[in-house]
């Protein structure tokens, strides 16, 4: 297995696609740490994993506090000695036009996606740096090269972690420590589905339509992204960012057939 | 159970260097490996190898480069495998030549090989891909060139650009009939032939390769083996929500610069 003796940590895995990444990599050999701003979804994910006769640990983090993560790392350091993958993963994301959002609101999304991602990085890495070895995978969003409506703060921060991902890949090569990003598309999570009530929301049928490949990705189609980036079968890359978005970004849907064929479900 | 098991592989230019560690990767993960090259005697290696290590493969010798041979590739490898899940198109020539030199008649072998045989061998395959109606994966090689021109080479740059697109036009356009596209750019990549040239260099071979590796963040060239595990991946049902992408595999050489 790719990843036996190896202890991976998950940020926001108690739900949505962090749940399947870290659900991933347990079957894969890992054991895994689990910091989550919900306990009771991450304690819940810890049983999933300890079913697969793998350790875990879940943690109570708010990943946009620098002190909580300091005090998450030394947890899984005190558990586990060692850690060989982190897996930004934990993001929120809230839609309103542009300037109804409030500077609380900002701050807020700007601290988890991105700020989080840098406390992580930067308690962690020393760890990676003295293990002499390390691969870091950041959840960002196909949002990072193209945007989409009523979502301003979100986009902003999926680029800087897609930035950051390319700066920490030159400052870390050095460390053998290599640092990459998925960038997922349309994910169908707890996170997205329930779009039907919100604005700028789009139908399952309406994202079907968008998408070259006529259909929605599972969570587990962006974990075994992330889990290519983290094993060493990709160890001659970093500092990219890997689109899993089923053609999203490659084009444009002009000229496709309206309306789209509807879903029977 | 191979991460290739059941299926069907055709590989352009498998005879030698990335193609043929891929080949050999991909036969070890399952896959029955038609091996395709110019060079009959290469292909035959490679196959040999492959059946060696108790893997399943075929040569099949001929140019690819034009419509109709490429047709009757597609053909004779249809009729000995019965189907094609997998198309890697992986020959590609080099072309070391400035513009300020260049002929007309330099850009035939470098538009025929790095254009139009991954354009006509995607084409006769998709069309079984449809027919068959199990879709498939196709992972083209690119070159790091295509994201960051190299120096003197304004032809093999511009070529290796258009399979960057050529991958985002195959993915949109077929992405309805389960069809991937994707695409490999490796960096400089410690193939034999690249060893026999970093072995003639005036300047020695650790000279060259110290020089060469300073604009590399990891401070190495790419071993083979680097480039087959990317192509696996995005050939494999792994990356079954990825296409139209372009991943660089090159060290962290696309991510920044040495200054700005």
């Amino acid at each position: 297995m790719r990843f036996s003796e190896h202890v991976v940590i998950v940020t926001g895995a108690g739900s949505g696609i962090g749940k399947s990444i870290a659900i991933k990599f347990a079957q894969e050999g890992a054991d895994i740490v689990i910091p989550d701003i919900n306990i009771d979804d991450a304690t819940t994910t810890a049983k999933e994993i300890e079913n697969l006769g793998r350790q875990a640990l879940a943690i109570p983090t708010d990943v946009s506090s620098s002190q909580e993560v300091q005090s998450a790392v030394g947890q899984a350091i005190s558990k586990f000695n060692h850690i060989d993958v982190l897996v930004n993963n934990a993001g929120i994301n809230l839609y309103k036009k542009p300037f109804d959002f409030t500077d609380d609101e900002w701050n807020n999304i700007i601290g988890v996606n991105l700020t989080g991602v840098w406390f992580f990085c930067r308690y962690v890495g020393p760890h990676m740096v003295s293990q002499g070895k390390g691969s870091i995978v950041n959840v960002a969003s196909i949002g990072a090269v193209q945007a989409s409506y009523y979502r301003a703060p979100y986009m902003a921060s999926k680029g800087g972690v897609a930035s950051l991902t390319r700066a920490l890949a030159l400052d870390l090569a050095e460390h053998n420590i290599r640092v990459n990003a998925v960038g997922p598309g349309m994910v169908e999570t707890g996170m997205t589905r329930p779009m039907e009530s919100r604005l700028g929301a789009i139908s399952k049928e309406f994202g079907n339509w968008v998408s070259p490949m006529n259909r929605w990705s599972t969570p587990m189609e962006v974990a075994n992204a992330v889990t290519f980036l983290a094993s060493d079968e990709s160890s001659f890359i970093t500092g990219q960012m890997l689109s899993v978005d089923g053609g999203l970004s490659s084009g444009n849907p002009m000229g496709k057939e309206w309306p789209p064929v509807l879903d029977s479900q | 159970m191979g991460r290739l098991s059941g299926k069907n592989a055709l590989i352009t230019g498998s005879g030698s260097g990335i193609g043929h560690t891929t080949a050999k990767l991909f036969a070890e993960e399952g896959a029955r490996v038609a091996v395709v090259d110019l060079n009959s005697e290469s292909a035959d290696q490679t196959t040999t190898q492959i059946i060696e290590s108790g893997g399943d493969s075929i040569a099949v010798c001929g140019d690819v480069s034009t419509h109709d041979e490429a047709s009757s590739i597609v053909g004779s490898v249809l009729q000995s495998l019965g189907r094609i899940d997998i198309l890697v198109n992986n020959a590609g020539v080099p072309l070391e030549k400035p513009l300020l030199d260049l002929v007309e008649d330099d850009l035939g072998p470098s538009l025929a090989v790095n254009i139009k045989a991954p354009l006509f061998m995607s084409k006769h395959v998709i069309a079984s891909m449809i027919k068959s109606g199990h879709g498939g994966s196709i992972v083209n090689i690119a070159s790091m060139a295509a994201i960051r021109a190299r120096p003197a080479m304004p032809v093999y740059v511009a070529t290796k650009g258009a399979v960057t697109s050529l991958t985002r036009a195959l993915a949109i356009d077929f992405a309805s009939y389960g069809i991937r596209a994707n695409c490999v750019c490796p960096a400089a990549t410690e193939t034999p032939m690249l060893k026999k040239r970093i072995a003639a260099m005036p300047e020695g071979a650790v000279e060259y390769r110290k020089r060469n590796s300073e604009s590399i963040p990891l401070k190495r060239l790419a071993e083979p083996i680097e480039m087959a595990q990317a192509v696996l991946f995005l050939a494999s049902d792994e990356s079954s929500y990825i296409t139209g992408h372009v991943l660089p595999v090159d060290g962290g050489s696309t991510a920044g610069t040495l200054i700005f």
